[in-house]
C-alpha cells in the first residue's frame, strides 16, 4: 500500500554521469533513518550520527523529497544523472518520466523495483552496444561504463572501439584481473573469443533479430532478455 | 568452518571530505601502488574523537583507525583491506569496541554516565589493561570465550555475550542498544590506533561500491590509473552493500 515517504538521501551517492540504482535513506521520525534497497540488509537502521558522518564525508547525496510509494524488500531507487541524460540525448526507455524527482541539479531518481531498473538498464546497453557495433561510437562505449560497466556488451563494446592491439589487450588483461578478483577466473584468450563473439554477432545480423523480437515484447513489462545471460558477474 | 583469530585482516573505509568519491578512488589506488600515504581521516565528530584521544594518550600526529575484520557500512563508499602486518610494525593502541563512539556515549553506549564512559574506555583499551603489542593475544582470547564455536562470528557480526557475570560494560550496552533498536556492532568491534601508514605490500584488497566501480572503470579505461597486480579489487552488487558482501567476509577473515 502506498504511503507517505520522506526521502533523505540516496546512498552511494550517485555520479551526474551515471544511470544506475542506490539504496536510499528514509526518515521514520525526528531521528531514526532506514536505508532501503539493500538485499544483504534490508531495512538497515542508520543512526543519525552515521547519517551526519556519512553526509560530512560526501559518501551520500543529501536529498529531502517527499514522494507516495510502495515501499518493499525490493524497492531500489533509479537514477539517471544530468550529465548522463544530456550525453544520452533521450530518456531510457522503462524509465517512468511521471516519477522522476528532481535531485538539486546533479539528476534524478525513482523508486521502482529492482528488476525494473535493471530491465531499463539492459535494455540500454542493448541497444547502446547494437550502434556501437554498427557505427563504432567510442564516446558511446564509454557512456556505456556508466550503466553497467561489467556487462559483456559494455567490455564488448569497448574492446571494440580500441584503436591498437595493444589497447585492446590491455582491456582484457584488466577485466581478467577483475574477474579473477569476483571468483570468475578465465584466460585472456577465452574473453578474448567471447568479447569477440558478441562483436561478429551483432555485425552478422543474428542479435538484431534477437533484439527485434526482445523490443517487440516490451521493456518494463516482461522478463529481461536471456537470450545472452550474463557471462560475467553484476 | 572455524577460523583461527590471526588470519584475520584489518578495515579501513575512505572518506574525503570534500565529497568526491573520485577522490576516494584516486587515493585507494595511490596508497596501494606506494605513491601516496595512508593519513588519518578527518572526523565528523571532533570533539568526541578528540576527548577520546586524550584519554588514551594519544598525541600529535593523530592516529589512523582500522577495524579488526569490519568495514563498516555506515562509513562510505570506498574501502581498504590490510594485512595484519600493518599493525605488527605501526600499532599504537587498541580498544574492544569503537572508541570514539564509547566516549562520546552514541547510540548503544548512551546508557553510560559520562564518568562511566571514560572509566570504561580505559578499562577497554591499551595501554592499562596490556601493551598495544600484545594486542594481538588479547584479541584471540576474546574470540575464544566469545564465539567458541567459530570465529566467524565476529567477523559476520553476531551479538557477542562478552561477560556471563555482567561485568562487561559492552553487554549492558548491547542489551541498551537492543532495547532500543540501536544495535551496532561498533559496540564490540575492536578499534586498533596506527602511528603509520601501512605499506604498499600491506594492501590486500580495494573494496568499491557499485557506483564508485563506475568510477574506477572510467578511470581505468582512460589510462589515468596505473597497475594494481597485486591487490584485489572487490565490486559491490548494486543491491546489496559493498561493505558487508560474503567475498568481502572472506577478505577480511584471511580465508583467501
Amino acid at each position: 500500500m502506498k504511503r507517505s515517504v520522506h526521502i533523505v538521501a540516496l546512498l552511494d551517492r550517485p555520479s551526474p554521469k551515471s544511470f544506475g540504482m542506490v539504496p536510499f535513506v528514509e526518515q521514520t521520525s525526528d531521528s531514526e533513518y532506514i536505508v532501503h534497497g539493500l538485499k544483504n540488509r534490508p531495512a538497515m537502521p542508520l543512526s543519525e550520527h552515521d547519517l551526519d558522518e556519512l553526509i560530512d564525508h560526501g559518501s551520500i547525496l543529501p536529498i529531502n523529497q517527499r514522494v507516495e510509494a510502495d515501499i518493499e524488500k525490493t524497492t531500489v531507487a533509479g537514477w539517471l544523472g544530468k550529465d548522463f541524460k544530456q550525453k544520452a540525448v533521450a530518456i531510457p526507455s522503462g524509465i517512468p518520466e511521471a516519477r522522476l524527482y528532481q535531485v538539486v541539479d546533479q539528476g534524478q531518481f525513482w523508486l521502482a523495483d529492482r528488476d525494473s531498473v535493471k530491465g531499463a538498464q539492459e535494455d540500454w546497453v542493448e541497444k547502446a552496444a547494437r550502434q556501437v557495433f554498427e557505427n563504432g561510437d567510442v564516446d558511446l562505449a564509454k557512456l556505456m561504463i556508466w550503466v553497467l560497466p561489467d556487462h559483456e556488451r559494455t567490455r564488448a563494446a569497448i574492446w571494440h572501439t580500441k584503436p591498437t592491439d595493444n589497447e585492446k589487450q590491455e582491456r582484457i588483461a584488466w577485466w581478467v584481473r577483475l574477474e579473477r578478483d569476483a571468483g570468475h577466473p578465465i584466460t585472456p584468450a577465452a574473453l578474448t573469443a567471447r568479447l569477440k563473439s558478441i562483436v561478429d554477432a551483432y555485425r552478422g545480423g543474428v542479435e538484431t533479430s534477437r533484439l527485434r523480437r526482445y523490443s517487440q515484447r516490451g521493456i518494463g513489462t516482461q522478463p529481461r532478455s536471456t537470450s545472452h545471460p550474463p557471462f560475467f558477474g553484476g | 568452518m572455524t577460523v583461527p583469530a590471526d588470519k584475520i585482516r584489518l578495515g579501513h573505509v575512505l572518506g574525503k571530505r570534500d565529497g568526491a568519491v573520485e577522490a576516494d578512488i584516486r587515493e585507494a589506488v595511490e596508497i596501494s601502488n606506494g605513491s601516496k600515504r595512508l593519513e588519518p581521516r578527518t572526523p565528523a565528530n571532533k570533539d568526541v574523537v578528540r576527548g577520546a584521544e586524550k584519554i588514551l594518550g594519544v598525541t600529535a600526529p593523530r592516529p589512523i583507525y582500522a577495524f579488526v575484520g569490519n568495514l563498516h557500512p555506515g562509513l562510505g563508499s570506498v574501502g581498504l583491506i590490510f594485512s595484519r602486518v600493518w599493525a605488527k610494525e605501526a600499532i599504537h593502541g587498541a580498544t574492544r569496541c569503537d572508541s570514539g563512539g564509547l566516549y562520546g556515549r552514541i547510540g548503544g553506549f548512551g546508557c553510560l554516565s559520562a564518568e562511566e564512559a571514560e572509566h570504561a574506555l580505559r578499562a577497554l583499551s591499551t595501554p592499562q589493561t596490556y601493551a598495544p603489542q600484545d594486542w594481538e593475544g588479547e584479541f584471540a582470547g576474546e574470540m575464544a570465550t566469545t564465539y567458541a564455536a567459530s570465529i566467524d562470528a565476529y567477523i559476520k557480526g553476531d551479538t557477542p555475550s562478552l561477560s556471563p557475570s555482567g561485568t562487561d560494560v559492552r553487554d549492558r550496552c548491547i542489551q541498551h542498544a537492543n532495547a532500543n533498536n540501536t544495535l551496532d556492532r561498533r559496540l564490540w568491534t575492536w578499534e586498533l590506533r596506527m602511528d603509520a601508514s601501512p605499506k604498499p605490500q600491506d594492501v590486500f584488497a580495494i573494496i568499491l561500491s557499485y557506483e564508485a566501480f563506475k568510477q574506477l572503470e572510467d578511470l581505468s579505461n582512460n589510462g589515468d590509473i596505473s597497475s594494481l597486480d597485486r591487490v584485489s579489487i572487490l565490486k559491490g552488487d548494486p543491491s546489496a552493500h559493498w561493505l558487508d558482501q560474503e567475498k568481502v567476509l572472506a577478505a577480511l577473515q584471511g580465508e583467501v
